[in-house]
């Protein structure tokens, strides 16, 4: 039968020094981090990792961008004033996107509603007018918006 | 044909100035200047402000009167923007391309996916847009058959608009025409003394140098000029080095927002130069067998004039910050002179080797080692996670008495909580 040193050191002292049998060496899992007694941590097996927000809302990391709500525009949609909004730039825009616009050299959110050749910004909030759109060159679409983040 | 054939270089167009673009896109079409720390030249320019005549590194003072008369938009360096616009371009790259070679912030060379000529033309366009798109970032790709030659192609794609930021140049008659219109100094390679030298021989144009013998190149401008040569013709001698190579120097400096006088104020600027270099040699895992400080007036002003230098050195070579600061300490106190207006102070290291393979006592204080690479360790990870004001050593003090003006500084966009750009 073959014999093994085993050594635990924590904080640079040794823990424990002893003899175990090769078997059940073999099962066990070699673990990196000190052990001081009884059961060990199972740190170092494989399970599925906490998780994580910026892998639910972040899709596309490069091109993804966070901005703050100033205004009360989009309450309908349910993004209030100083909400942080995620912005992908890479999301081509769809009819009915919620979206940052460069307008008379302003940062707007609003929905982007195309009809016929006309483009509509929407607000969701009846005190605010929507933006109709009659030359494309006048405004610039900054990114989509894809989630709101809002502290109750 | 092997998928080297084609070298792209990627060069994001006056780069810090497009950063400032994408929050704030009134700049675009107005002449825009980024000043560089404290304040002093201009770092990246507009076209506009190109066409008008302010060149790169021009002091502000001295272009003030045209900064009044055509409203110039002037801006302090948002380092934090670039860089993280700049990691953002990077990282598009480096999913888009098999092999990317990060040259600088806002330059790299990419070998492409497809083989064919035709294809390639496509690929440099989709790019092109893609991070015009994503990150509203413009750029220019010049790709050829090297690298100096893919450098040459970019500077034609920037200076001729029609081309649409996108020329592939490996004619040879196209090379030749591009080439006559160069300077050799121009070149890739081909530096400021290198250039002086070729001048003295009646070489001005990189054609003309293009034409020389290889003999005589080699002999005159050592293996690197032959290199020049031979890539310009088209023979690839340099690869793509896809591992930013180690500094093999590193050096931290700043000039003061006003002049100091007192031993005791330069020391923290300079203990906070070292906490700087110290973050840079862990970083790259490297060691330095010397710490060295200088000192300096202000030669641009009138009174007493002074510039000193020291190097102090390592029996065993560190990157531990409490040793480089005592050490940087010792050497101010050599050089320091009370009498002077100090207006610049800097540390360097020159004798960098990797920690590695750096000799070490192994019978003598490892344990020693062990501990402070530990406390540099937690250090490094508190001030990644909430700053480096958040701890920091008592030698830099927090005054900051001599801490750069950055007056028309914009806010950090992406890498502040607090300075999120703002939606209506």
């Amino acid at each position: 039968m073959f014999m093994f040193m085993e050594l635990a050191i924590l904080n640079n002292e040794v823990l424990y020094i002893g003899q175990v049998q090769k078997e059940w060496l073999s099962r066990c899992p070699l673990y990196l981090t000190g052990i001081s007694a009884g059961f060990p941590l199972p740190s170092e097996e494989v399970y599925e990792s906490s998780l994580d927000l910026h892998q639910l809302m972040v899709k596309n990391g490069e091109a993804t961008f966070l901005l703050k709500v100033q205004s009360y525009a989009m309450d309908g949609a349910g993004i209030f004033c100083e909400d942080l909004v995620v912005v992908d730039r890479s999301i081509p825009v769809q009819n009915g996107h919620i979206v940052i616009v460069f307008i008379n050299n302003a940062f707007i959110i609003r929905r982007f509603i195309k009809r016929g050749r006309k483009i509509l910004l929407q607000s969701d909030n009846n005190q605010y007018a929507s933006i109709e759109i009659e030359d494309e060159d006048d405004f610039e679409i900054w990114g989509i918006v894809t989630f709101v983040i809002h502290k109750p | 044909m092997n998928r080297e054939t084609y070298i792209g270089l990627i060069d994001c167009n006056n780069f810090f100035v497009s950063c400032e673009c994408v929050f704030d896109p009134k700049l675009r079409g107005r002449p825009v200047g980024i000043l560089s720390n404290n304040d002093g030249c201009f770092i990246a320019r507009s076209d506009e402000l190109k066409a008008l005549g302010v060149a790169m590194g021009a002091p502000y003072f001295q272009v003030k009167n045209i900064v009044d008369k055509h409203q110039v938009i002037v801006r302090s360096a948002n380092f934090s923007l670039y860089s993280d616009m700049s990691r953002r371009v990077m990282s598009i790259l480096k999913k888009a391309f098999p092999r990317v070679e990060i040259y600088s912030i806002d330059e790299a060379f990419i070998h492409f996916n497809a083989l064919s000529r035709e294809e390639i033309f496509e690929e440099s366009k989709a790019i092109r847009e893609k991070l015009y798109k994503w990150l509203g970032i413009p750029v220019s790709v010049g790709v050829a058959k090297t690298k100096t030659l893919s450098k040459v192609a970019c500077r034609v794609v920037k200076k001729n608009k029609e081309l649409r930021s996108v020329y592939l140049l490996d004619n040879q008659d196209d090379i030749e025409s591009v080439l006559k219109g160069c300077k050799a100094g121009d070149i890739w390679g081909i530096g400021r003394q290198r250039a002086k030298f070729l001048e003295s021989r009646g070489i001005e144009t990189a054609y003309e140098f293009l034409n020389l013998d290889e003999g005589w190149v080699k002999q005159n401008l050592s293996i690197n000029g032959l290199r020049t040569l031979l890539e310009l013709k088209g023979v690839s001698c340099l690869e793509l080095e896809d591992v930013a190579k180690n500094n093999k120097s590193i050096l931290r400096s700043r000039s003061f927002s006003r002049p100091l006088t007192d031993m005791e104020d330069v020391a923290q600027a300079i203990a906070y130069h070292v906490s700087c270099v110290g973050e840079a040699l862990r970083e790259q895992n490297s060691v330095t067998f010397s710490i060295g400080v200088f000192i300096r007036t202000n030669m641009h002003s009138l009174g007493p004039q002074y510039h000193e230098s020291v190097v102090e050195y390592f029996v065993e070579a560190t990157d531990y910050t409490p040793d480089l600061l005592a050490a940087a300490r010792a050497g101010l106190e050599k050089i320091f002179k009370l009498g002077y207006r100090y207006h610049k102070a800097g540390v360097f290291c020159d004798h960098i080797v990797p920690k590695k393979g750096s000799q070490l006592d192994l019978f003598k204080a490892q344990e020693n080692l062990v501990q402070k690479d530990k406390r540099m360790e937690i250090m490094d990870e508190i001030t990644a996670k909430y700053g480096n004001k958040s701890l920091f050593y008592a030698s830099i003090g927090s005054n900051n008495i001599w801490q750069s003006k950055r007056q028309r500084v914009s806010p950090g966009y992406t890498t502040n909580w607090c300075e999120l750009k703002g939606v209506r």
